[in-house]
């Protein structure tokens, strides 16, 4: 499996998770190791050293399809430190949450996808 | 501006609970319309202070229908808040306060130590692909807390520290003392993640094998605890309207 698709893995797994928005714990989780996993392939690509925690990247002479798949994630990095917080579910915003999150998610795989080609 | 009737601030998290560190974010619970609240917060003493000295506010506002429906299943959040929290706003009748009061217990633990097993499910999964052990170390330490903490709600001894809640549980889940100074360093990968703290080892893939194989342990014991909860929970009761302020 190519680290990309490692990455789309990784958006379906916190797609799958959102079904069920009481179980906010584990889409959040799961938020984070996919923008820790896209973090590590845009350092990769950009020849910076991976990182081990999730958070932005800057790869200022990455190509420019790595910089948009580092926007994208900083988008998600964004919208994720408000969603689900705390870990307990809130059924009352779980749809405006997702409905922010979701996406920012879109966008993320459709970049990811487009490497693929 | 003016406080409006329908706004409550109470302050809870680390400050409240005197383990606060350099890094610590003040926690702010504002209910209804978040009318004023920042002046509310201003106007206290004690957060004037810690403000002036570089802490940022953490404000969580809820309305009082999204509260009302919290305390329906007994939110284990109002439960912290109810534990530790104090009220910033001065307020005859202060309306969280009365909905705190008639709190009833949580309602949703079992459903919460699900979550818990498929985030470790999730490390597990990791281990096969690219992956980073302090992260997965993290995951599984923020794990570990969180179903601590809910272990210490279910036996009746509430406890939302950081890391006493691995020092209040683990007698009564038989586990060797050492095991709560391992959590508690293992706790600092997560504290890592947010640049709070330098990571305590340099972990590799057979910490996290090894981690999550004393944390399966732990989460027998601890659902153990929350099935004799479930058992023991009273037909559910309404919180009833108290939001007509």
């Amino acid at each position: 499996m190519t680290s990309i698709e490692h990455c789309l893995n990784q958006v379906a797994a916190v797609r799958e998770s959102a079904s069920d928005p009481k179980a906010a714990y584990v889409i959040r989780s799961r938020l984070e190791r996919l923008l820790l996993t896209c973090a590590r392939v845009t350092a990769e690509r950009s020849g910076l050293t991976k990182p081990d925690v999730p958070g932005p990247v800057a790869p200022s002479n990455a190509p420019a399809d790595v910089q948009r798949l580092a926007a994208a994630c900083d988008t998600l990095i964004d919208l994720s430190s408000s969603i689900c917080r705390p870990s307990e579910s809130f059924d009352a915003r779980w749809d405006e949450g997702w409905s922010r999150i979701s996406p920012a998610l879109d966008e993320l795989e459709r970049l990811l996808e487009s490497q693929l080609r | 501006m003016a406080l409006t009737r329908a706004t409550s601030v109470w302050a809870y998290g680390s400050f409240a609970r005197g383990d606060a560190d350099a890094y610590s974010d003040i926690d702010i619970l504002v209910a209804g319309d978040g009318a004023g609240w920042r002046d509310a917060v201003a106007a206290d003493a004690e957060l004037a202070l810690l403000m002036q000295d570089g802490h940022q506010l953490s404000p969580m506002q809820f309305s009082w229908e999204e509260l009302e429906a919290m305390c329906e299943y007994g939110s284990l959040f109002l439960h912290h808040v109810r534990f530790e929290g104090r009220p910033i706003t001065r307020m005859v009748n202060d309306p969280l306060a009365e909905l705190l009061a008639a709190l009833p217990p949580y309602r949703r633990a079992t459903q919460e130590m699900q979550a818990f097993t498929i985030v470790l499910r999730d490390v597990e999964e990791s281990l096969s692909g690219d992956h980073s052990p302090k992260f997965e170390l993290a995951v599984i330490a923020t794990a570990l807390r969180h179903a601590f903490i809910l272990g210490c709600y279910v036996t009746g001894q509430p406890d939302f520290g950081r890391t006493t809640p691995f020092r209040r549980l683990m007698p009564e889940l038989q586990m060797a003392a050492q095991t709560t100074a391992d959590l508690e360093q293992l706790y600092k990968f997560r504290l890592y993640q947010h640049d709070r703290a330098l990571a305590p080892f340099d972990a590799t893939t057979d910490d996290v094998r090894e981690w999550l194989h004393v944390a399966d342990t732990l989460f027998d014991g601890i659902r153990r605890r929350v099935d004799d909860f479930d058992r023991a929970l009273p037909q559910p009761s309404s919180c009833g309207s108290r939001v007509g302020v």
